[in-house]
């Protein structure tokens, strides 16, 4: 309420006004004490829209300059034409149970997916909800058989279960349950 | 609770904006409203 | 008060009906009222079932109450430009072309902005806490950030100035074309591989793997911001008109207006 009682910002203009006006609160409100603004140019909008075009075309060359796939499953490495090994490409599967291991900084599995497997060595401590038997996305190239990862990110499944109730049958299996 | 920071950031972030933002909607309707008669308005 | 500057409080804000009508909400009526209180209730719920009762998740642990916020704002951004679509199409094509419509699109796409946006940044917090990584550009975030960016571009275009009309035929024809992202993004996960999971819930093939107490408090975060997206939407709206009523008065009503107001208001 900062218009609410201000008899000193009476700008001069009101005096023409003169006795009828006495008293009169005329101190500034910012809707009503304006002119009809449609007929201004409006730059704040036209700023916003150069800048929601440039988003909308990195957000576009981001994705489209990548291929529009995410990933190549394990099996598809080699295999697939957009898969070839010369590249940094990223590659999908589920961590074998028992094949993580630590070697000082290294983290070092093996990532199945469809009957292949595939082993991975990545120079650090993946981060997320990274363990065995959980499908991962590696980005890295391949050199001879393993695949030198760079980035990992582990890639959830949409499916939702209470800790309490399915730790029990899947702490003493020595594979991996079967996921869709 | 593990990662309680950003759990608790989340639910904040959330509904802090909601908050905000009606906070601001109520403030734009008052200063409108304010010379507006109730009986002139279509939802009254 | 000194005898030099008479009435001041006498005219400003003594009217009865004003003063009431301030401390209820000038926008606000008996039903919106009702769904506010209800959407109150209702994220309460959420917070509890979200925070408490709900159980950690197998594998994501505790990260898992992240969704319960994330999946409802994304649905009400869908809710809020679907609407935002239907209200443009029936500015332009009713006879009457009556601007009701058009300020119910505004209003929607402006709610449905906030909440896209709370949908990203939730979405990166449970990201890192998932993926290990706060964005990925997959199918499906990108094509969010373009729907948020879409988004953004009409509630701009919106202000570009000119008569109420003319705003309402501009971006009554972007509200149309922009609602067909919507499939786009939510399909994205199906048509593309991406890194985010497909839905749970809303999948054709109609079975939900989720557990029973975390499927209810997503089902209370969908309806709690349901209400709230409808409270919104209702207010906004009617914000709407009332600065339209403004931008249409000119100087000499306004001026009227006050006149009326310092002599009505020494009566009231």
């Amino acid at each position: 309420m900062t218009d609410s009682s201000n008899p000193g910002s009476d700008d001069t203009s009101v005096d023409v006004e003169g006795d009828l006006n006495a008293g009169l609160n005329l101190s500034p409100r910012t809707e009503t004490s304006k002119p009809k603004r449609s007929s201004k140019r409006r730059w704040g909008p036209i700023l916003v829209l150069v800048l929601v075009v440039a988003a909308g075309a990195i957000v576009i060359t981001q994705f489209l300059g990548k291929s529009l796939d995410y990933y190549c499953n394990v099996d598809e490495v080699g295999v697939k034409a957009t898969c070839s090994g010369e590249r940094s490409l990223r590659v999908q599967g589920t961590v074998e149970k028992g094949s993580l291991a630590k070697e000082d900084t290294q983290t070092k599995f093996i990532i199945a997916f469809n009957g292949k497997t595939m082993a991975v060595v990545y120079d650090g401590d993946p981060g997320g909800k990274f363990q065995e038997c959980i499908p991962v996305v590696v980005r890295g190239r391949l050199s001879g058989d393993t695949f030198l990862g760079n980035e990992v990110e582990v890639k959830h499944s949409n499916e939702y279960a209470s800790q309490n109730k399915e730790r029990l049958d899947t702490t003493s299996a020595t594979t991996c349950p079967q996921a869709g | 609770m593990d990662d309680a920071g950003f759990i608790f950031t989340c639910y904040g972030v959330t509904l802090g904006a909601v908050a905000l933002y009606i906070g601001l909607l109520l403030r734009r309707a008052r200063r409108n409203g304010r010379t507006a008669k109730a009986e002139e308005l279509p939802w009254t | 008060m000194s005898a030099t500057v008479p009435n001041i409080q006498s005219q400003q804000g003594v009217d009865a009906s004003w003063v009431s009508r301030r401390w209820r909400g000038i926008t606000s009526t008996g039903f919106s009222r009702f769904l506010g209180i209800l959407a109150i209730v209702l994220t309460v719920w959420l917070v509890l079932f979200g925070l408490i009762f709900s159980p950690p998740d197998i594998t994501q642990q505790s990260s898992v109450r992240i969704m319960y916020i994330h999946v409802p704002t994304a649905w009400v951004a869908y809710l809020a430009f679907g609407v935002t679509g239907l209200s443009s199409a029936m500015y332009l094509f009713r006879k009457k072309h009556s601007l009701i419509w058009d300020r119910f699109a505004g209003a929607s796409a402006e709610v449905g902005v906030m909440f896209m946006g709370l949908t990203l940044v939730t979405g990166a917090l449970w990201g890192r806490l998932t993926w290990g990584v706060y964005w990925a550009w997959d199918a499906r975030l990108t094509t969010t950030a373009f729907l948020f960016v879409t988004y953004v571009g009409y509630l701009a275009v919106r202000r570009l100035g000119g008569s109420h009309h003319a705003r309402a035929r501009r971006s009554g024809v972007l509200g149309l074309l922009a609602v067909l992202e919507i499939p786009l993004v939510h399909f994205s996960v199906k048509l593309w591989r991406s890194l985010h999971q497909e839905a749970s819930v809303a999948n054709p093939s109609g079975d939900v793997k989720m557990d029973g107490l975390m499927l209810f408090s997503l089902f209370v975060g969908l309806i709690a911001f349901s209400s709230l997206y409808f409270w919104l939407v209702l207010h906004r709206q009617r914000v709407m008109y009332l600065e339209d009523r403004y931008e249409d008065a000119d100087l000499d009503t306004a001026l009227a207006e006050r006149r009326a107001e310092s002599t009505g208001g020494s009566h009231g």
